[in-house]
């Protein structure tokens, strides 16, 4: 019984091994002076400053705003995405309009569109959701557009054959059965989302997450640049967790799910 | 996410009925039990994929409530006139009515069913059996999965169940709206010796008790004959074969007279496929004498 306590609990921990170890080498590196604190501070020296931020309300407010930036262009380009992926998933027609220009567009690389969303938006808010919205759009869009398109052809066939039509049959066969790969989209659109943020953040902003890392740069402020790289990962995490629980939420029907559940 | 709202609502809807059911342990049932089946008459009917001739001026009736089977080799067009009828595909030329209406799209009074149970694996088996009702629809899936021998598995997800069960459960959906024509392709092919036996029987079971019109489709001349009153033989998208079946129920496999259609059936398929061998020759088919009769083993 306690063995096989500690043995469930040693699986949820042993994900957390190595990054544990390398912060203690890299700790132990900083105290032995092998890294200098303008190279890499010592993770005390990184918590210390998310302490005085921290106290300050500073980055608080600085994570709040890079949040919410996130977010509203995950929910602009990521309905827009989702509303071409159903359109051209279910409309052959739309598809042949719509389908060849985004793929073109798809293979530009939107922070190369940077320079000229400043000469469009300046560097106010709109430019950055515009570059979020653009960054999470594509992933959305392709994996709803296939997820669409590979629904299986024997229950679209039965659902009409028991007289499923309109949003009955889109709600109980298409959206269902897209929804894996909607899923899919949105892990990516995520990854892309935050990366797209800390590159506009960078460039031209005066508050976030990313203007508080560049700051800290122009006063060599080493150990607050970390501490804004350890928050981008910490969020980054937190998005790939949330998407994991949506998962196991929505998908619950799937077989694979259900191993999981029974296993544990 | 929306999905996650759906589920929950559909939870909470769920619930409250399994409430009301407990409250009222005896539902009004709201169509009656058995409904005549529905008279099918299909005319000169033509139908070619892609320029090849599928179906060649086909032409047959279907008394209400009688179970006729299609036999053929695979690509005779069998399927494709259930898909017709179902009115899945559109004709190219003829006429196919279902009690006197002529079929255009699909129809509310047949039911399909495939050779595989296509459930939703995203929706429990009682929301499976209940798909395109409404009203009063969990008491009837309810009924329809206890008639299959379901109940208590009406909260599994189909994933849960063995092949079986599955096809089960597709029987009680094609069964729950009590369908005046019941179109069943190749419904048994992908069970096991045993499970398909099992499920041959609850099928013909369900038509004598809701006397819809059935039209089975097979390759297996031994079933069509077990089950239907008619067996119909289609070669190169027409009529060659029609032999009428003995009508007496429960049949049994040793029976005399069926093994002689069985005989004559097969003879006449392997005759159109250009050999000359006659089946008896090759095969090992139970001939059997009438004092055999006795076995009441399900043929």
């Amino acid at each position: 019984m306690m063995g096989r306590w500690l043995d469930r609990r040693g699986a949820a921990l042993l994900p957390w091994l190595l990054p544990a170890a390398l912060l203690i080498l890299w700790e132990a590196f900083s105290l032995a002076g092998v890294l200098g604190s303008q190279v890499l501070p010592a993770p005390s020296a990184v918590l210390t400053a998310a302490w005085q931020l921290g106290s300050s309300g500073q980055l608080l407010r600085h994570v709040v705003i890079s949040t919410e930036r996130a977010l509203a262009g995950l929910l602009v380009g990521g309905s827009i995405g989702l509303a071409f992926g159903f359109l051209n998933g279910l409309s052959p027609a739309a598809a042949r309009v719509t389908d060849t220009t985004l793929q073109m567009l798809r293979n530009v690389p939107h922070l190369a569109l940077i320079p000229l969303v400043i000469l469009w938006f300046g560097i106010d808010e709109s430019a950055k959701l515009f570059l979020v919205a653009l960054g999470v759009f594509f992933p959305i869009y392709l994996n709803t557009y296939h997820g669409v398109r590979t629904v299986d052809n024997d229950l679209v066939e039965m659902g009409r054959a028991y007289g499923l039509n309109g949003w009955e049959f889109f709600r109980q066969v298409i959206l269902p059965g897209a929804f894996p790969s909607i899923l899919v989209g949105l892990r990516y659109a995520l990854g892309l989302m935050w990366l797209t943020l800390i590159v506009a953040e960078t460039i031209s902003s005066s508050s976030g997450i990313g203007y508080m890392t560049m700051n800290a740069r122009e006063f060599l402020q080493t150990d607050v640049v970390v501490l804004g790289i350890v928050i981008y990962a910490m969020l980054g995490k937190l998005a790939d967790s949330a998407t994991r629980w949506l998962e196991r939420r929505c998908l619950s029907w799937h077989p694979s799910f259900q191993v999981v559940r029974v296993a544990t | 996410m929306t999905q996650m709202a759906m589920e929950s609502a559909l939870f909470a809807a769920l619930y409250e009925r399994r409430n009301l059911r407990e409250r009222d342990p005896a539902p009004p049932s709201a169509r009656p039990a058995v409904r005549p089946g529905a008279a099918v008459s299909i005319v000169n009917l033509s139908k070619s994929f892609a320029g090849r001739p599928v179906l060649r001026d086909l032409s047959f009736e279907i008394a209400p409530g009688e179970f006729v089977a299609i036999v053929g080799r695979s690509g005779c067009g069998k399927s494709t006139l259930l898909r017709l009828l179902a009115g899945l595909n559109a004709a190219d030329a003829g006429d196919i009515r279902v009690d006197r209406r002529p079929v255009t799209n699909v129809v509310g009074e047949a039911r399909l069913m495939f050779q595989d149970p296509r459930l939703l694996p995203w929706r429990r088996v009682i929301a499976n059996v209940g798909i395109g009702l409404g009203g009063n629809w969990y008491y009837e899936a309810l009924t329809a999965l206890r008639s299959v021998g379901l109940d208590g598995r009406e909260h599994d997800w189909p994933a849960m169940l063995s092949g079986g069960q599955r096809q089960r459960v597709a029987l009680a959906r094609a069964l729950v709206s009590r369908p005046k024509l019941m179109l069943l392709d190749e419904p048994f092919a992908a069970l096991d010796a045993l499970t398909r036996l099992e499920m041959q029987q609850l099928i013909e079971a369900m038509w004598l008790r809701q006397r819809f019109t059935a039209l089975l489709v097979t390759h297996d001349v031994r079933e069509a004959i077990g089950l239907a009153d008619r067996v119909i033989l289609i070669e190169q998208g027409g009529i060659a074969l029609e032999l009428a079946v003995p009508n007496e129920r429960p049949r049994t496999r040793s029976n005399a007279k069926l093994a002689a259609l069985e005989t004559k059936l097969l003879d006449r398929l392997l005759e159109c496929a250009g050999g000359d061998g006659k089946v008896s020759r090759f095969t090992s088919l139970p001939v059997q004498h009438p004092s055999d009769d006795k076995d009441q083993s399900p043929w």
